[in-house]
This record gives C-alpha cells, structure tokens and sequence, in this order.
C-alpha cells in the first residue's frame, strides 16, 4: 500500500494508509509503526494508528521534506522485508458482562455462541489510545458490527466490550456506549511500571475464558494472569 | 542539606509541571507538560537554568506557601497578586525568600497560568521521565494544603526581572494545515479566518473551547471520520462545528475534523486566553512557521541575555504606582 505522507503540525509527518478502517490499512499501519520506532530513525515518538502512522521529529534538527525522504525509502523496504514479530497475549476474560445476553440477541445467536467465537478469533491490536494502555481491538466478523449506543452507561477497569466489529479493553473505569461482554484483571498501564503499557498495536491477543472465582483470584495478580508469546 | 516549601494553602488547580513526557505517544500517555510553556522559559531565564526546572503550574489563583530553608523563587506567566510576608512583590521577577518567610499568591488579574519555581526546580519524584501531572494519566495530581515540595537551598541570590513579550486578552492566533484541512470546503476555511471567536468557559489542560454568533465549521460527513493521531495545537471542530484548540494532556488519538494545528509560537495566546478574551486564527505556511521557530532551550537562552537586575530605585515611580493600585496598600518595596 502506498501512503499519503502528510505533515501534522510542525514537528510531524501522518503516514496515512487509508481514511476508512481496512485489515490491510492497519497492517500496514502496524508494521511501518515497528520499523520507524527503531532507534537508528531517531524519531521523537512513532505512533501507530487505526490505519496510519503519526511520526514526532525535532523541527530545528530535521525538516518534513528529509522526513519524508526517510519514510518513503523504509516504506519501500517494507514491501520487500519480512514480518516482523509481534507479541501474541492471552488474557483470562469471564464472560459475565451485563450485555452479554443483549449481544447474543442482536446477532441471533446463544450467548454460548459469542463467548465461543469471540474466545477463538484472535484479534489484534488496532491502535492504542483513549485512555493510556488501552487498546482497540479487531476486526471481528460482520456480524459483530453492532452500533455505538447513545446513552452511556459506566463499565470498570478490565472489562471487554464490542461496538462496530471491534472490540475496547478498557484501562479504567469508564463511560461508554459499547456494549460490555466480558471482565479481565488486565493492568494495561501503571506509571510506576517497566513497560508502563503492556500493549503496542499490531500485537495479537486471545481472550481464554475463565470462571468469575478464578478471575478473581487473578485480581492479586501484578498484571492479572496475562501472558504473551512471539509470533513465529 | 536540603529544604522545602510547603503549601499552606493550595489553590483549586495547581499542578507540579515541566516540559511534560514526550515519547510516549504509542501508549496513549499525551506529551503533557506546562500549559504556557513560554512562562516556562521566562521562569527558568530568571532563575538563571533550565525549562525543564519542575515549577508549580497555577490555574486561575495561587495558594500560600512557607519556606523552611532559604531559596529563590520566580514568579511567570497569568499575572497574580503577590506578596512575601506582607510586601508585594514584582511578577515577571524573581525573589530571594529566607527560611520561614511566607509567600501569599491570589487570583489571576490577566491570563490563566500562572508558574512558581524555584531555583534547582521542585524536587519532586520523577515518573516516566518527568515530573510533570497527567492527571488523565493517573500520574501525579492536584497540589493540595500540607504538601511538601522539597527544594534546593538558595542564598544571596540578587533579585531580577524580565519583561516578557504581551500575550494576554486574546490576539491573532497563527495555524497550519494539517491532514484533515481539505475536509473543510474553501468557503468555510475561509469564513473560520474571518470570524472573531470568543473563548468559551470550556477550558482545561485537554483544551480551549471557542465560541462565536456566527456560522458554524462542519464539513461533510463529519461524524464517519475514522479516528487518527492528534496533537497538541490541533483545532478541533466538533458535531455542531465549534472549536477546541487541544492543549497539552488531550488524547493522542481522536475522530473530530481538524481545520489545522495551531503553532507552537502562539499556544501561550490560547492557554493565556481567558473567558470572553477575542481570538482570531489565521493560517500560514509550514515553512513560514518552521522559519520562526525556536525550541524552549533556545527561548530560554537568549531570555537569560534579557534579565535585568531588580532594584530600590525610587525613580520607578510606574511600579510603585502598580503595588498601590494591586495591593491598596502603599508599603513600597518588596526585600530586593
């Protein structure tokens, strides 16, 4: 896919593989996000998005123009570079959310259905944002493409809910209009913390169910049970 | 041997600040950092070191503060009453305060931050690199009454002022094209240029909302926009096409048009902006932005070059004058 590279203030380049979400747009998104953020670029922040890539510079060190240069030529190289790893995670989620059931009858399915769909489709990062730590999941199949609701209604920190095919797990308690599935003790981000995020987008997550008494023995746990692995 | 300054009493919004913690924005963590980071500079050039010096940030009014030990301690940006032990003191200067002595800071007569430092920066913890509040990141939080902000001794330091450049009451307000401007037809971009905005009670450290009696600054298809990265500086125009410039902790990432992104140069006009203050936005080149910009190091440095040293001089008749018409009082000069 080839970018509009776009400036974004004065100390900024918007890598923009598309205006509308694609599978292909957030790849590509992920994976130019990882190239950029080694050292050698000497980029100030690289931040991947749903389906572009926002770059930070010095504007008395470098310009946009040399920017671009150094985005397009690593852009080049990508197409011909290898996949580069990512962290697969697995979170221990009890599907126990209040919307659970709501869900199931939007989609004409059991709410059995869901939790097993939902528990075997690995979905990936998006983007990381909203709240620190806290990643935008997806896509799920087109069914899961269920509407924002207007009223928004309080979930915790941990819980896991879906609107428009993708799905938020959320780092604090929160107001939202998705709908609320399910509960993790996932800590994606203590300040305190090294990583203080535990997530990066492109990475890859499996939500395993669990009991609500073994998530709750979980809660005691420094990052709430959650495991990862390298992709091969 | 180190000592402190304490907060006796805190203001409603007062917040430790530096030049905030950039490189963070793939975790969703805002750069952050002080509101008006060009009071930042002028603190730092009196106190003779650098804007990344941690100072206390005050929104809107002071608080009172003790010092345990001697110290000095620069007052910058929104313009608030002052007084160390009873005698008014200069803003835009910097102090010597002896151990024990009482600095009373009130409310905001212009602008909206106003910065307290001292000399060696406040010491307190340092989390991801910087000492800065996030409080959308659960990161530090509001200074509050019986705080202990731990500081470097400081004696025989010789007051010293500065005169900084005007930014209060609202003025043009430059901006950049970004990746969203196109969004907005010509006719509407230029009618944004041409209106005279008013800012609207709606502010805080994520951002600066502007009103105005006239038409509003949709484009179409507003509410499908996927959601991409945003920052600081960004105008943006929300579901009834009204303006929020996004200051130092707004989210990194976000779905509202943006006509363009306010520069770096004119951030302190809108975080100094206070409510009814007039502001117009007129956009100009990358290049011409880029040319006339400095980084806070650079600011900082040739400010230094413009500190003047703060005297008894009873020919200053202008700033006896102010203490009377500030304080009421007509005790004359602070302890210089």
């Amino acid at each position: 896919m080839v970018p509009q590279i776009l400036p974004l203030g004065i100390d900024g380049a918007l890598v923009r593989f598309g205006t509308v979400m694609s599978d292909e747009a957030n790849q590509c998104a992920a994976q130019v996000a990882q190239i950029l953020s080694q050292d050698e670029f000497g980029f100030i922040d690289v931040q991947g998005t749903l389906a572009s890539v926002a770059v930070r510079f010095d504007p008395i060190q470098t310009n946009f123009s040399d920017v671009r240069a150094v985005i397009t030529a690593q852009i080049n190289d990508a197409t011909t570079a290898q996949a580069i790893p990512f962290k697969q995670w697995r979170i221990p989620t009890c599907f126990n959310g209040e919307d659970l059931a709501e869900v199931a009858a939007i989609i004409g399915d059991s709410a059995q259905s869901v939790i097993d769909e939902i528990a075997s489709i690995p979905v990936r990062v998006l983007t990381i944002g909203f709240a620190p730590g806290q990643p935008y999941l997806g896509e799920l199949p087109d069914r899961y493409g269920i509407p924002r609701q207007s009223q928004l209604r309080p979930v915790p920190a941990g819980a896991l809910v879906v609107a428009v095919r993708q799905m938020v797990l959320f780092a604090n308690a929160s107001p939202t209009g998705w709908r609320w599935i399910g509960a993790t003790a996932a800590r994606l981000f203590d300040a305190g913390r090294d990583p203080a995020a535990i997530l990066t987008a492109g990475d890859m997550i499996e939500f395993c169910p669990v009991t609500a008494d073994q998530l709750a023995k979980l809660q005691s746990d420094p990052i709430g049970g959650v495991s990862w692995d390298w992709s091969s | 041997m180190s000592g402190a300054l304490i907060v006796d009493r805190a203001g409603p919004a007062m917040t430790i600040q530096d030049l905030g913690r950039p490189g963070l924005l793939h975790m969703g963590v805002p750069r952050g950092g002080a509101a008006d980071r060009l009071a930042l500079c002028e603190n730092a050039a009196l106190l003779a070191q650098s804007p990344n010096c941690a100072v206390v940030e005050m929104a809107g009014y002071g608080g009172v503060f003790r010092a345990t030990c001697d110290m000095a301690v620069a007052l910058t940006g929104a313009i608030m009453r002052a007084d160390i032990d009873g005698q008014p003191v200069n803003w835009n200067a910097a102090h010597q305060m002896h151990s024990g002595q009482i600095l009373t800071i009130g409310a905001a007569t212009q602008g909206v931050y106003g910065y307290l430092g001292v000399k060696g920066g406040f010491q307190t913890p340092v989390m991801l690199g910087s000492r800065a509040a996030q409080l959308t990141c659960n990161i530090g939080g509001l200074l509050q009454s019986g705080d202990t902000l731990e500081v470097m001794p400081a004696t025989s330091f010789n007051a010293c002022k500065l005169d900084v450049s005007a930014r209060f009451g609202g003025s043009e307000v430059r901006y950049i094209a970004g990746p969203q401007t196109d969004l907005f037809s010509p006719d509407t971009q230029k009618s944004f240029q041409e209106t005279i905005f008013v800012r609207d009670a709606a502010a805080n450290r994520q951002g600066v909302k502007f009103g105005s009696s006239g038409a509003q600054f949709a484009t179409d298809g507003q509410l499908a926009l996927l959601s991409d990265a945003i920052t600081v500086g960004d105008i943006q125009l929300t579901g009834n096409g009204v303006p929020y410039v996004l200051m130092p902790e707004c989210q990194t990432i976000g779905g509202y048009p943006r006509i363009g992104t306010v520069i770096p140069q004119d951030m302190p006009i809108v975080a100094q902006s206070a409510v009814g203050d007039k502001v117009t936005f007129r956009q100009i080149t990358l290049e011409d932005a880029v040319a006339s910009y400095e980084n806070e190091q650079a600011i900082t440095r040739s400010l230094t070059a413009r500190v003047t040293p703060l005297v008894r001089d009873p020919a200053k008749m202008t700033d006896l004058l102010s203490y009377q018409l500030i304080s009421g009082m007509v005790t004359g000069w602070e302890d210089a």
